[in-house]
């Protein structure tokens, strides 16, 4: 099985790229990353150092992969920190003639807060409402649901109000809302069709932590692609994420913090082997 | 256990950083991955597109780790292009190494194979200064590699002890493995067997050995960066460079003999790859994933006789 993930690379640390190959490495995948940063690390822990990959050097590279006649049967798209590269992949999603699994996690922000590039919101819009259904799958937390469907979601009726508008704006069979909060609970939120959706209860573990959306992508790619049953695919990946979170915060002495909480800027997961595979 | 792996990175296929990441992953080592180029596919396919990270580049990023104080345990450096990245790596490794001698350096000094040197020759003398600095703990070469670093012709028996003794004397090297020697039997004195000859030599033991590995009629890309990979963590672990070759030996005949299968199911019978086919090439990458339960295996399949 083999996936082309486009996302963040960091030299040291677990977001993007680094959050999705080993994961899927360990359940099987040959994971080809087009890496859309090279960074020393994420800017959580304050300061960084490196670049972004310019949309030229994504193209070539995409390029050179059809050169050598590669197909894949996923494709996975992540962090791309910037309008050209996002603009970049829209054109190579829309080159994919051989029709893998496209999941798109429409990455904008969290807690109320936008932390990209406002002009990337049109051309995330405009890419999941391509009549050709460029992608398969999207995965936005609950901000970036409420920014692509212009809708605050602060209850059950809200957020069936905001899937509605998502099926009537967008043409993406399955959404998956990866936190949303609800009566001071948190849940996964998945989404077959309009009138199909499903909550899944997430034990929340207390600390903030980077680079879990990433590993959550991974996971559910995977599985994912092998049940196309959603509701499985879910219950299974919240389980599996929750689990290297615990055990993250369980081997991490956390000297920074983010409000009243523990802020963990790396996952363990080369420590939660066991749980990955 | 942190290791800063500083090497190439392909989209597809397992040469460099994606030959040594993940089976270093599997063994517990948390793995930075400083890319000295971002490349869609190594250069055996024929066709290759991608960019070179130039030097300022490279201590630039190295700046930033510094800035967040990573320590680490090991380093592990192959394929670097070209001199200015080469000489930004080699100041970083021994920035490293003087604030942490106990940080294991080891040191692949990738320029050809097969009497081919594919790498431009401006690297010869930035290596040679590196070997030279008295900060690199095991070297990796092949035998044109050692050739290159020394600057004589290795014949026979005697020139490669000669080698290794200036390695481990002038150059303060504490361990030499030459993954494959292209000596035959008869150059180093041994009953011919059809084999090919891994040679180590250490300044804590007696004399340098040779492990007898059965010759596989195939020729993959990657094996030796595969090989530097398990070596660091099996040297870091064991002490014992003897004993850590001959159990990398050992994963590498298992992992090799694996990728060969699956090559040959998929090919049908050839096993060459042909330099510039892309068909090919692509079926004969190493199958690093599907090997993932092989790497933490102890078995030491080979007997070690003496140089």
């Amino acid at each position: 099985m083999n996936v082309l993930s486009f996302s963040s690379h960091v030299v040291h640390g677990t977001v993007g790229n680094r959050a999705i190959q080993f994961p899927l490495n360990l359940r099987g995948w040959n994971v080809d990353c087009i890496n859309t940063t090279n960074l020393s690390n994420h800017p959580g822990f304050r300061t960084f150092k490196g670049s972004k990959t310019d949309a030229a050097t994504i193209a070539d590279i995409f390029e050179g992969l059809v050169e050598i006649g590669l197909e894949y049967d996923a494709v996975i798209v992540g962090y791309v920190a910037s309008v050209p590269n996002l603009e970049c992949i829209a054109d190579i999603l829309a080159k994919l003639s051989h029709k893998p699994l496209v999941v798109l996690d429409p990455i904008l922000g969290d807690n109320d807060k936008l932390y990209v590039d406002q002009n990337l919101i049109p051309v995330y819009k405009r890419i999941l409402k391509d009549p050709a259904g460029l992608v398969t799958l999207t995965t936005p937390n609950q901000f970036e649901m409420e920014t692509l469907t212009d809708t605050k979601i602060s209850d059950w009726d809200s957020l069936t109000a905001s899937v509605t508008r998502f099926y009537d704006l967008y043409n993406v069979q399955y959404v998956v809302i990866t936190s949303v909060s609800l009566d001071g609970a948190m849940y996964c939120v998945g989404c077959l069709d309009p009138e199909r959706t499903f909550a899944v209860p997430v034990d929340q573990v207390p600390a903030v932590f980077s680079g879990s959306g990433d590993l959550f992508l991974g996971l559910l790619t995977d599985i994912f692609h092998r049940t196309r049953n959603l509701e499985t695919s879910l219950k299974h990946t919240v389980d599996v994420v929750q689990r290297v979170l615990k055990r993250t915060l369980e081997l991490t002495d956390a000297k920074m913090s983010i409000g009243s909480m523990p802020y963990i800027p790396s996952l363990k997961l080369v420590e939660s082997k066991d749980i990955i595979e | 256990m942190q290791l800063l792996s500083i090497q190439s990175h392909v989209a597809h296929g397992y040469v460099g950083n994606k030959a040594a990441t993940f089976p270093l992953q599997t063994l517990g080592w948390n793995v930075d991955v400083l890319n000295t180029v971002n490349f869609s596919n190594h250069t055996g396919y024929g066709s290759v597109h991608g960019e070179v990270v130039a030097g300022d580049q490279l201590a630039e990023i190295y700046a930033g780790l510094c800035d967040i104080n990573v320590q680490y345990d090991a380093l592990l450096t192959g394929y670097i292009h070209g001199a200015s990245s080469l000489a930004a790596v080699g100041q970083m490794c021994k920035a490293v190494k003087k604030s942490r001698p106990e940080c294991l350096w080891l040191l692949d000094p990738v320029m050809g194979d097969d009497g081919q040197i594919y790498v431009s020759e401006d690297v010869i003398p930035v290596y040679r200064q590196l070997v030279h600095s008295g900060l690199v703990d095991v070297i990796t070469p092949n035998q044109l590699e050692l050739e290159l670093l020394l600057d004589f012709k290795i014949t026979g028996r005697d020139d490669l002890r000669r080698a290794l003794a200036t390695l481990h004397t002038e150059h303060q090297i504490k361990h030499v493995v030459i993954s494959s020697l292209f000596l035959s039997a008869q150059q180093l004195g041994l009953e011919a067997k059809g084999c090919i000859y891994c040679c180590v030599s250490s300044k804590d033991a007696d004399g340098p050995i040779l492990f007898e590995i059965p010759k596989l009629d195939s020729y993959f890309t990657g094996v030796g960066d595969l090989f530097s990979a398990l070596l660091l963590d099996r040297l870091f672990r064991l002490q014992d460079v003897v004993l850590a070759t001959n159990q990398v030996q050992s994963v590498m005949s298992r992992v090799l003999a694996k990728t060969q299968r699956m090559c040959v199911e998929r090919l049908g019978g050839t096993v060459q790859g042909k330099i510039g086919d892309a068909t090919s090439m692509k079926e004969c990458e190493l199958r690093i994933v599907e090997c993932r339960d092989l790497y933490h295996l102890e078995q030491t399949d080979f007997r070690a006789v003496q140089l």
